[in-house]
């Protein structure tokens, strides 16, 4: 079966385009008060915000994806089909807390900063022969849709310093949190 | 106790390093801004200074990792690197002021570090001296002494206080230039660089034969600076410089540094410590000029004094052979040469009139001027002259973005007349790029044109935005007392100048 990944440009560039075409549609014949935000954000939006770094989650979108269910699914679907890497939820500790993601060819690890010990290194290792990520998105009950852009990998390791306190630390450490990398 | 404050010299302005810490093994080294948790750009580049095999830093002070704040952003480049280490040095010293802290001396240092610990040379090092002199200033006025270290490779781009524009920036302060990181350390009177500086870290392995071999290190060291003193004493006696430096520079990994391998001398107010004067520097301009003695230089009164046949003159400088990063040095190099400058006139044909130039087939003729060879245009008459126009075009092999720029000189607002025009281009090999100056109706008395083209090789446009407001910001009249301060800068930035006047006369 096709995956996202191995459609050509093109293919990519057409399927957006149906996508776009056929949310247009759903928004024109869609009455529903609920839909009323949600009915200009296109799948053009989510497909920007999805695969664009710099793309942030702006007033507009967050709105109609607190609003809209199937648009919140239209976005899991497309985070799931365009990612790198997804780290599902982790199995309940005991803590509730987990310092560690391992996954197919990715690994997250946080490490606390011995000199600033308010401050959390993000650490993803990309294993050989895998493509560096440019975004981090991390999906959990607290932390909807949080986005980060990565900096570049150096010698396939991508560094990030947070403070602890930081919505990306803590959803992190969340093993109900789910993380995409792309 | 002696305590050292370092800044890094950026052409924003100087950083201070706040603090270096031992960060976790497990992580990269990390500079951050402030204290703040945001790394900068800098970073990855930091972790390679420091890590083996590659890096100096774990090799010579024993640690993997850390983790060090500055107070502003430093945003790329490796001219950090010569700060960064005297900072680990001084901090393994024990003797590194860290925020907040008084300091007995500040340091202020630019340059490369590679991995026998030359120091390599820099750019934009009378920019960034320019930047910090308010923080000299301020030290001054609180006694704090100053000492600048520049890599020796730069010595021409230290401006003299004859170049400058009457500021003392930097009176009192002492300049070095160094060639060697452990020159640096001397100087800071860091008589060991290595494991154990000052804290005597502690090293694995058996007692004795880290005492046989440190003894074997200090009969070495004596011996060393016994051997330079006398080449020393030798020099004197000679009347010539020993060539300690270059013995230093040998590759050994003996922490011991000998005496100073450069001389103070006084030099326009501040202390100075200059090595042999290099072929054709021109160190009053902190760049050098084709030649000096055959390319006079337009100063506002060049109009009313230059003979009637010499009608232009130009000032060209190119990019300065020296304080090159050795990144700049791998990028197509442009010269003033590579810039041709030439002038086109327009005239009503027939002696028609200007005002009806331009209706039916009474359109102006266009006639060359010639080009800026040797900075001189040919004198135009004023007679049946409508526009005048300049062009530039690249010569260069590679793409290169041009600033042309012509505007009459202290001329007053004429009816008609163009008051300044401004083009900015890239342009590919052998495109041009053209400005018109519309002259007015009527001309009695000579009038000047000044034509500036500044261009570059450099790719990224996105860090000239003070060129391009710097040039705008003429509009209406040439303003020679801006245009100083501009020329100066392009200059600092080693970006290729033509500057020229066209003078058109009644008759």
């Amino acid at each position: 079966m096709a995956t996202w990944n191995t459609l050509s440009d093109g293919r990519k560039a057409a399927a957006g385009q149906v996508f776009d075409a056929l949310s247009t549609l759903d928004a024109l014949t869609d009455f529903s008060a609920d839909s009323q935000i949600s009915r200009a954000v296109g799948f053009a939006d989510l497909y920007a915000y999805a695969t664009e770094p710099d793309r942030p989650m702006d007033e507009r979108l967050q709105r109609a994806l607190a609003s809209d269910a199937r648009l919140r699914g239209d976005l899991d679907r497309l985070l799931e089909n365009t990612a790198l890497y997804r780290f599902p939820r982790l199995a309940a500790a005991s803590s509730g807390e987990n310092d560690r993601r391992e996954g197919d060819g990715f690994t997250i690890r946080l490490r606390q900063s011995r000199a600033e010990e308010t401050q959390t290194y993000v650490i993803i290792e990309v294993h050989p022969g895998k493509e560096a990520p440019s975004t981090l998105f991390i999906f959990g009950a607290g932390h909807p849709y949080g986005k980060f852009p990565l900096p570049a990998a150096q010698d396939g390791v991508i560094q990030l310093l947070s403070e602890t306190s930081s919505d990306l630390v803590k959803a992190l450490l969340d093993v109900h949190t789910e993380v995409f990398i792309r | 106790m002696t305590a050292v404050r370092v800044y890094v010299a950026t052409t924003d302005g100087p950083s201070e390093i706040q603090r270096i810490a031992d960060e976790d093994p497990d992580v990269r080294s990390v500079v951050c801004l402030n204290g703040t948790s945001e790394a900068l750009p800098i970073s990855g580049g930091y972790d390679a200074f420091v890590r083996k095999p590659t890096g100096v830093v774990e090799r010579l002070f024993g640690h993997p990792v850390f983790r060090m704040d500055v107070a502003t952003r430093i945003s790329g480049g490796h001219s950090w690197q010569l700060p960064v280490y005297a900072a680990h040095a001084l901090r393994a010293a024990g003797q590194l002021a860290q925020r907040g802290a008084p300091a007995t001396r500040v340091i202020w240092l630019t340059g490369t570090v590679d991995s026998d610990l030359r120091v390599g040379p820099v750019n934009h090092v009378a920019e960034k001296l320019r930047h910090s002199q308010p923080l000299f200033r301020k030290l001054r006025a609180e006694g704090v002494p100053v000492t600048v270290f520049v890599p020796k490779a730069c010595a021409d781009q230290i401006p003299t206080s004859e170049a400058g524009d009457g500021d003392d920036g930097l009176a009192g302060v002492e300049v070095v230039l160094v060639e060697t990181a452990y020159a640096v350390c001397h100087n800071l009177g860091l008589s060991r660089i290595g494991h154990g500086v000052g804290k005597g870290r502690p090293r694995s392995g058996g007692g004795n034969r880290s005492r046989a071999v440190l003894t074997a290190l200090i009969v070495l060291a004596v011996g060393m600076i016994g051997a330079v003193h006398w080449r020393a004493e030798v020099g004197t006696w000679l009347g010539s410089q020993p060539p300690t430096e270059n013995r230093l520079n040998g590759g050994q990994t003996v922490a011991v540094v000998g005496p100073p391998a450069v001389t103070p001398v006084a030099l326009g107010g501040m202390s100075t410590t200059v090595p042999a004067p290099g072929p054709s520097a021109d160190s009053s301009l902190g760049f050098r000029t084709p030649d000096a003695s055959t390319v006079p230089t337009t100063t506002p009164g060049s109009k009313s004094s230059a003979p009637a046949s010499v009608a232009a003159v130009a000032q060209v400088a190119s990019l300065p052979d020296a304080g090159m990063s050795p990144e700049a040095q791998h990028s197509p190099r442009l010269a003033a040469a590579d810039v041709q400058v030439s002038a086109v006139e327009w005239r009503a044909p027939g002696g028609r009139s200007c005002a009806v130039a331009g209706f039916g087939s009474a359109g102006p003729a266009e006639m060359a001027i010639g080009t800026v060879v040797s900075g001189r245009f040919a004198v135009s008459s004023a007679n049946g002259l409508c526009t005048a126009g300049y062009r530039a075009v690249n010569k260069f092999t590679a793409p290169v973005r041009i600033w042309l720029f012509a505007a009459p000189i202290g001329a007053r607002k004429h009816f008609v007349a163009t008051s300044s025009a401004l083009e900015t281009h890239v342009l590919g090999p052998d495109e041009a790029t053209t400005v018109e100056l519309k002259l007015p109706r009527w001309i009695n008395e000579p009038v000047s044109h000044r034509i500036i083209v500044v261009a570059t090789a450099e790719a990224d446009g996105s860090s000239f935005g003070w060129l391009d407001q710097g040039m705008a910001a003429f509009g209406t009249s040439f303003d020679f007392g801006r245009w100083s301060d501009l020329r100066r800068r392009i200059q600092d930035n080693g970006m290729v100048l033509v500057s020229a006047v066209h003078e058109i006369i009644p008759q």
